[in-house]
């Protein structure tokens, strides 16, 4: 499991945008927006970041 | 380089606004990205060799947005071209009053320079002891320019006087005339009677225009600074539409929208015209149209306003109004029609002038007819006729409104109230009523929390934990009402959620990381989740007949706990509307809201007359009837709502940060939101009027003792009128009236 921290996440409309985004790409997820963090599996780590960048977050 | 605007779907926070901008940012050759999420558009600067639009759009829905190119540079064009018209009127007047300051400045030095200082250095060929004739004929030359320029004064001057309704510019023509052509007469008669040169006038009849065109500059200048009301209301509606025909998505110009057709809106997006919804839901924000600050639900069946925001879920509406019919144009009509009745206020030195004239004229002509039947000379009774007219020009009272307005609007603005006209003083200063707008003006204009009631077992402390860990993470203004609330009290994080989720128009559900499920939203929620409220019935509706919004709270199922949310009163308007009674001026409130509400509001700032549940469309109704009732009616507002009643009223005050269609409606704008501003507007008023009569006074007073000189009376002691007198006049007169408006900058407001 790989956990990305992205602060940038404000409101369930960002959670749904990362949602939408990851499952077209068939990356299982868990979005947080609590803890403003994105749980992908190591495998998927690298698409990942790709996709959150796309979407304009930032994560580390 | 290239600059375009594209309209972006579906932002809701600052987050997504700058994501936006990240992703953009991020293509080849682009400059410069800025996204105004309350407009909901993107401006980019790119370089088109390196990036297409298709690329920018591509990047922008990959990012989870929708773009589109934004279609409305054409009316910006329009607005520019009309700016580009006043100024060029403005810089007309402006050099045609530096000109005629030139002339008249150089008149001056060569027609009185000889008497004010002992051997002034005038060349022998013009001067006049040796040369008088060409003396005589310099100052004609340097004259005529001034009145060429001023040839307006002289043609609005007659004619108002043919109307027999004699104004400043009579004052201004007749004088200048008068001057001019008794100068003209003896410049002829010079060469046989050389003493004459000591008549001449020239100076007087061209320092009265010179000095009366600053004034009207003066004038000018602040009126340019006035923006089109209309073409900003306009702006507010999309220019296309999304029409939605036998399954069916296509984009039409909204002009091409007919009755009937079925529009679909999605978050973010402008509803581009009046309609019923007739599937989806969603949250509306109408605040531009109705200044009220809180977003409404609109289900199925109800209706929608062209021009409002789609602030989160899908609408489909099916279009009810279209093109001069929707409530956008009605409103847009509303300023057009209050702005053509305005008529236009008579000017106080008109109206001394409408006094001062014909007495004048008949002082003059008495005086002149009284002399030809004492000594019978024609040429005298002619010269005693012209001098009255000539002295009795106030060249200062030109000045005296026109600066005593420069420095009170100079005052106004350091104390962040900015006035549009003079007249806007001059009304101000007789306001009887004040008609205050409620919300955004008497109230804060956005929601806050106002009540807690725990229900059942639980405790205060952890109701308020449950609503601002939950509420914190929505983005709706009645969540960040909430949220705000928590972080000032310094709630923490001691209940954590782990999954939430929104249902539009109703609330919120979530669950806890302890797996308790939370249920936040209105009653209607409750009731769709069949949770029992009837212990808290009667409070909720006590709650919203004072116009609060409720949220119930239900952890597992079982209600928890109540929260209302409301605006709340400025603090400053308790104050304000002590200071207004004090100064015997009524207070009303005028509200769209219901009477409880409206009435928990007034009872709280002590205003004791409400209007409550009025249309927006008749609040300029309410403002006219007041007006009939014979009162000067100040109007304070700040909402696009306001618009109307802003402009039909006698004096129209924006608030605050309140919409430009507000601000572009009224003519006095408050940048502060404190309401006390209104007693400083109106106390401003009150000072400058009497300083711009103390002025009118200086400026005459000198000219009138002069006239009974000049009519002859002091003849028998052997004085009769000098120049050198004249001369005298005019300076103190100008000097008094620009010390006297000075004065008026160290007023305390």
């Amino acid at each position: 499991m790989k956990t990305y921290k992205v602060p940038d996440m404000h409101c369930i409309n960002c959670v749904n945008r990362i949602k939408k985004a990851l499952d077209a790409e068939n990356v299982a997820a868990e979005v947080d927006l609590g803890a403003k963090t994105v749980s992908v599996k190591e495998s998927d780590a690298k698409k990942t970041l790709e996709i959150l960048d796309d979407l304009g977050f930032d994560a580390e | 380089m290239r600059e375009e605007v594209y309209d972006i779907g579906g932002m809701h926070c600052a987050a997504c606004s700058a994501a936006v901008e990240r992703v953009t940012r991020k293509l080849p050759g682009v400059e410069r990205s800025e996204v105004n999420l309350t407009l909901a558009r993107l401006t980019i600067v790119y370089d088109e060799s390196q990036t297409t639009p298709e690329m920018i759009i591509s990047k922008v829905e990959k990012a989870g947005f929708s773009a589109k190119l934004h279609l409305e540079e054409k009316k910006e064009q329009s607005k520019k071209e009309k700016t580009d018209e006043a100024e060029k009127v403005l810089r007309k007047k402006r050099i045609s009053l530096i000109i005629s300051a030139i002339f008249a400045a150089l008149l001056m030095i060569v027609s009185m320079g000889h008497m004010m200082f002992e051997g002034f250095p005038l060349p022998s060929i013009v001067s006049p002891d040796t040369h008088p004739q060409n003396f005589a004929l310099l100052q004609l030359l340097l004259a005529i320019p001034v009145l060429v320029l001023g040839k307006d004064y002289f043609l609005g001057g007659i004619g108002s006087l043919l109307h027999g309704s004699p104004n400043m510019n009579t004052l201004v023509a007749i004088s200048s005339v008068a001057s001019f052509a008794y100068s003209l007469v003896v410049t002829f008669l010079i060469a046989d009677h050389p003493h004459l040169v000591h008549q001449l006038y020239f100076e007087a009849s061209a320092t009265v225009i010179t000095l009366v065109s600053v004034g009207k500059y003066l004038e000018a200048r602040s009126s340019e600074k006035t923006k089109s009301a209309i073409t900003k209301l306009m702006s507010l509606s999309p220019d296309t539409a999304n029409v939605v025909a036998d399954g069916v998505e296509k984009t039409l110009p909204v002009s091409e929208v007919r009755v009937g057709d079925v529009l679909i809106v999605r978050a973010g997006e402008h509803i581009p015209l009046d309609g019923e919804v007739v599937n989806g839901s969603g949250s509306v924000n109408e605040a531009m149209i109705t200044g009220e600050s809180l977003p409404v639900e609109r289900t199925a069946g109800e209706r929608v306003i062209g021009g409002s925001v789609l602030s989160d879920g899908v609408i489909y509406v099916c279009v009810t109004h279209t093109g001069s019919d929707t409530t956008l144009a009605r409103i847009v009509k509303f300023v057009e029609d209050a702005q053509g009745k305005k008529a236009p206020i008579s000017k106080t030195a008109d109206r001394v002038a409408g006094v001062f004239v014909p007495v004048v004229i008949t002082i003059s002509t008495l005086a002149g007819l009284v002399w030809l039947l004492i000594n019978g000379n024609i040429s005298f009774a002619v010269k005693i006729f012209t001098s009255v007219l000539v002295i009795a020009c106030p060249c200062a009272m030109g000045l005296a409104t026109p600066t005593a307005i420069m420095v009170a609007t100079g005052l106004g603005a350091q104390h962040g109230v900015l006035v549009r006209s003079g007249e806007a003083l001059e009304i101000t200063h007789r306001t009887t009523v004040v008609v205050f707008d409620k919300t955004g003006t008497v109230t804060e204009g956005k929601p806050s929390l106002t009540d807690l009631v725990p229900c059942g077992n639980i405790s205060e402390d952890e109701l308020a934990e449950i609503l601002y860990s939950t509420e914190k993470l929505s983005d709706h203004p009645i969540a960040r009402a909430i949220a705000e609330w928590g972080e000032e009290k310094g709630l923490g994080n001691s209940v954590a959620i782990s999954e939430i989720h929104v249902l539009t128009g109703l609330g919120l559900s979530a669950t806890a990381a302890d797996g308790r499920s939370f249920l936040l939203g209105n009653p209607k929620l409750m009731e769709n989740e069949k949770i029992d409220i009837s212990a808290i019935e009667d409070r909720i509706a006590s709650l919203q007949a004072m116009g609060k919004t409720v949220i119930c709270v239900a952890v597992d199922g079982s209600v928890a706990g109540i929260a209302a949310v409301a605006d709340t009163i400025k603090e400053s308007a308790p104050r304000t509307v002590a200071r207004l009674k004090e100064m015997g001026i009524r207070a009303v409130l005028l509200t769209g809201d219901n009477a409880a509400a409206a009435k928990a509001i007034a009872a709280t700032a002590g205003i004791d007359e409400v209007i409550s549940d009025v249309l927006p469309t008749e609040k300029a109704a309410v403002i006219s009837r007041l007006k009939n009732e014979g009162e000067t009616v100040m109007m304070v507002g700040d909402g696009i709502n306001d618009a109307p009643a802003l402009t039909e009223a006698d004096i129209g005050v924006a608030i605050g940060n309140g919409s430009d269609i507000a601000i572009d409606s009224a003519v006095i704008v408050l940048m502060r939101s404190d309401t006390e501003d209104v007693c400083r507007a109106i106390l401003l008023g009150k000072k400058t009027i009497r300083n711009i009569r103390q002025n009118l006074f200086w400026a005459f007073i000198y000219n009138v003792l002069a006239i009974p000189v000049a009519a002859g009376v002091l003849y028998p002691i052997g004085i009769t009128l000098t120049p050198m007198l004249g001369g005298l006049a005019m300076s103190l007169s100008s000097l008094f009236v620009v010390g006297n408006a000075l004065r008026l900058g160290r007023v305390k407001l």
